[in-house]
């Protein structure tokens, strides 16, 4: 049996490649044990009691890497050694480069895709702007599907982006159709020239799955996340996508679709997109400014759909009907609901807030908001309490002829549900009838978007009595003697 | 970079390159401080700042060299004379310590319990993982010795931290620093998941403040002269609840209130490294199994 050995001063080598080199090291013929191990005084201890330890090796320090064999020959224990050292120092021809192929980084993953131009950074939040990080420095644009990313590093990101050529999509950003590829939550729509800027979900998957269905197509689908028109983030990404599709050979129009959009930020940003010297339809809703000239102002995601199909110089095609958003005259007395989320539920709370759904009609009937006190957890979705449902309950009384004796109240002493409201009531009292609604999506299978409380406008109440006292006075005009 | 060396850079900047690996290269900032520039995708450090380096290019092939001086600024020009200045400017600052929260004692036992045969099913073979359950290794050879030099320490430093033992806790620490394979030793690996596990773990269960500390003192004093320069470095941090990224998470995930992410957070634990991970659970149960005893024994 020969030992042999080497010490290599001050080495730092990771452990995976220790590993590997000791076990390619081990596999040699005519090799007994191997060991790669720091010099450190246990470490001494532990080959000597494993019989690997050569002089030099007891005298090295602890930032020394030590290699130890133990082989049949002095020419196997010597070959061992040498291509211990050959693998420590990366030489190729020695079984192939040190360290797993598969990746388990983003960075890892690029080296491993020469070309590859985007990463998607998908880990809990507090660990996404490290992530992003770097694959910006890998040169690599970033789709950022997580959430909880603090604004600071979010401006930071799209700032160091913005330097580097690249773009941060998010965070929290939900979908994009970049060249043809869906990307977190997307729709399979037709590839064609409009050009889609959008926060990062609902509003860009429904203004895309619309330009599918009037016969247009999408080219790019950029979401840029939800705060990106915020003051802070001045819309750094959004003005990136604009620049981006302006020079997009494929884009001929631009679809630009946004919440609650800062002033000065949305103003810089219609500016933006007037300068694509593309088409622009713009959707801002919660936005009362006004746009400029070359770009098209609309109020809902159809019009913003149907703008952008026509202004590809297509016949102006229609939706069927099917979802026909359209502001209402009359306004609503009063409306808390909670909403579930999304553009769509911004554009539904827009055009809720001058109408009002059938629930009225149902709820007439004294169910729902007449009965709350029996079912008083439908105040928490707008932040109330059980006493506030059964206040709903009580005003009521006011207001109707009749006690229901099929449903009773348990929280008042199982009185009747108010029932039957007198026109004449609510004239008199000012109290309007409350309604409990369900709030759903105009398109059928899209279901229910928010919940809340709502009230009727008096001026119906205050019409249909006009028309009562004038059918009553006709009526008692007509049997006059 | 991570909060602690932002944190070390507002009194210096200069620094040494005192070694090189592919894709890292650690700086001294002074004898007891070190820093790890690591290029992207390596998981950052507690002492770590992530630099941009092109993917393909290793921190060799980049030009550094130990004994290259580096300056790390945020802003003007850096000190004269350095052979790098890595500029700060725009650097996101990552929180290395978890986030913790005070817990019921049964939960921690609960949780631990549940993922205690993963680290079993996946651990690496070649590490400390028999301190946990016995597994025979041919007589005679590395693995065998290891295990058999690392058993007493490891199962003394446990006893003695139960029992509020500093002297005995850093006479353990010493028979195990600086043993074993790897840049950081599996010895130091298990130190520093030991550390981890009684600062996080003692500190969320309302561990006496006073007592803890002094056995986490004792930890790193007996480790001192043993331990390699990094493991010597990540025990310091430990035993401040100080973790690098994957280790992080970990905790997060057994701290939290919902424990769904906690079995994917260890494998990617034992992931790390060779038998760097293993080694660093297996410190961290025994150091778990060492806090909850000392709270048991505590008065109420």
């Amino acid at each position: 049996m020969t030992l042999a050995g080497r010490v290599r001063p001050d080495t730092f080598v990771d452990s995976v490649c220790l590993m590997q080199a000791t076990e390619r090291v081990r596999a040699l013929p005519g090799v007994r044990a191997a060991a790669l191990v720091m010099a450190t005084d246990l470490n001494r201890r532990l080959l000597a009691e494993a019989g690997l330890l050569t002089s030099e090796a007891g005298r090295a320090g602890p930032t020394d890497l030590i290699i130890a064999v133990s082989a049949e020959s002095a020419e196997a224990a010597d070959a061992a050694v040498g291509r211990a050292e050959a693998l420590l120092a990366g030489r190729r021809g020695e079984g192939g480069p040190l360290r797993s192929e598969a990746p388990r980084s983003i960075v890892a993953a690029a080296r491993g895709l020469p070309g590859a131009n985007l990463a998607l950074v998908s880990v809990p939040g507090a660990y996404a702007a490290a992530e992003a990080h770097q694959a910006l420095s890998a040169g690599l644009s970033v789709f950022l599907f997580s959430d909880g990313v603090a604004l600071a590093d979010e401006v930071q990101l799209k700032r160091r982006a913005q330097a580097r050529g690249l773009l941060v999509m998010g965070p929290e950003c939900g979908t994009a159709l970049i060249d043809g590829v869906g990307l977190g939550f997307a729709n399979r729509v037709r590839r064609g020239p409009v050009g889609l800027v959008a926060a990062s979900g609902t509003g860009l998957q429904e203004v895309a799955c619309l330009i599918h269905r009037l016969g247009g197509g999408v080219s790019q689908g950029i979401g840029t996340g939800g705060r990106d028109l915020c003051e802070a983030v001045g819309g750094l990404s959004t003005l990136q996508a604009l620049a981006w599709l302006g020079r997009d050979a494929g884009t001929r129009v631009i679809g630009l679709v946004a919440k609650a959009p800062s002033g000065a930020v949305a103003q810089r940003v219609l500016d933006a997109a007037r300068a694509s010297g593309k088409p622009v339809v713009a959707y801002l809703a919660g936005w009362p400014g006004p746009a400029p000239a070359g770009v098209l102002r609309v109020e809902t995601l159809e019009a913003a759909a149907q703008a952008l199909v026509r202004a590809l110089g297509g016949p102006a095609a229609s939706l069927g009907g099917a979802r026909g958003l359209r502001p209402r005259r009359r306004r609503a007395g009063r409306a808390l609901g909670l909403y579930t989320g999304g553009t769509l539920c911004d554009e539904a709370r827009a055009i809720f807030r001058d109408g009002l759904g059938d629930s009225a009609i149902t709820e007439t009937a004294g169910l729902g908001g007449f009965a709350m006190a029996a079912a008083p957890a439908i105040v928490q979705f707008v932040g109330g309490t059980a006493a506030e449902a059964i206040g709903h309950t009580r005003r009521m009384y006011e207001i109707t002829l009749a006690e229901s004796g099929a449903y009773r109240l348990p929280p008042l002493d199982f009185r009747g549900t108010p029932t039957g409201i007198d026109l004449r009531l609510v004239l008199q009292t000012g109290i309007l009838p409350q309604i409990n609604t369900g709030i759903a999506h105009r398109l059928a299978g899209i279901g229910q978007i928010g919940a809340g409380l709502v009230t009727p406008p008096l001026q119906c109440f205050e019409a249909a009595g006009l028309a009562l006292a004038a059918a009553l006075e006709r009526a008692a005009t007509a049997g006059a003697p | 970079m991570s909060r602690w060396v932002r944190d070390q850079l507002a009194a210096r900047s200069r620094a040494q390159v005192v070694g090189v690996q592919s894709r890292a290269c650690h700086l001294g900032l002074d004898a007891d401080a070190l820093v790890i520039l690591s290029a992207p995708g390596v998981p950052l450090s507690p002492n770590g700042v992530a630099v941009d380096v092109a993917p393909t290019v290793t921190m060799t092939e980049a030009g550094f060299r130990a004994g290259q001086t580096v300056t790390l600024s945020s802003h003007g020009p850096g000190e004269a004379g350095a052979d790098w200045r890595v500029v700060l400017d725009g650097a996101a600052i990552w929180e290395p310590r978890p986030v913790l929260r005070r817990v019921a004692l049964g939960l921690i036992e609960d949780r631990l319990r549940q993922i205690r045969l993963a680290v079993r099913a996946h651990g690496a073979s070649e590490s400390l993982l028999p301190l946990l359950w016995p597994a025979a290794a041919a007589p005679g050879t590395l693995p065998a010795a290891l295990i058999r030099l690392a058993s007493v320490p490891a199962r003394l430093l446990g006893e003695a931290a139960i029992r509020g033992d500093a002297e005995s806790v850093a006479g353990a620490a010493a028979g195990l620093a600086g043993l074993g394979p790897g840049l950081t030793p599996s010895g130091d690996d298990l130190l520093a998941g030991f550390a981890a596990a009684w600062t996080l773990i003692g500190e969320s269960l309302g561990l006496d403040g006073a007592g803890g500390r002094e056995v986490a003192s004792a930890l790193v004093s007996g480790a001192r002269a043993g331990a390699s320069a990094v493991g010597r470095a990540w025990l310091g941090h430990a035993v401040r609840g100080e973790l690098a990224e994957p280790l992080r998470r970990f905790a997060d995930a057994l701290f939290a209130v919902d424990a769904r992410d906690l079995e994917p957070a260890l494998r990617a634990v034992l992931g790390v490294g060779a038998s760097s991970g293993t080694d660093w659970a297996v410190g961290f149960f025994l150091g778990a199994d060492a806090a909850l005893g000392a709270v048991r024994r505590a008065p109420s």
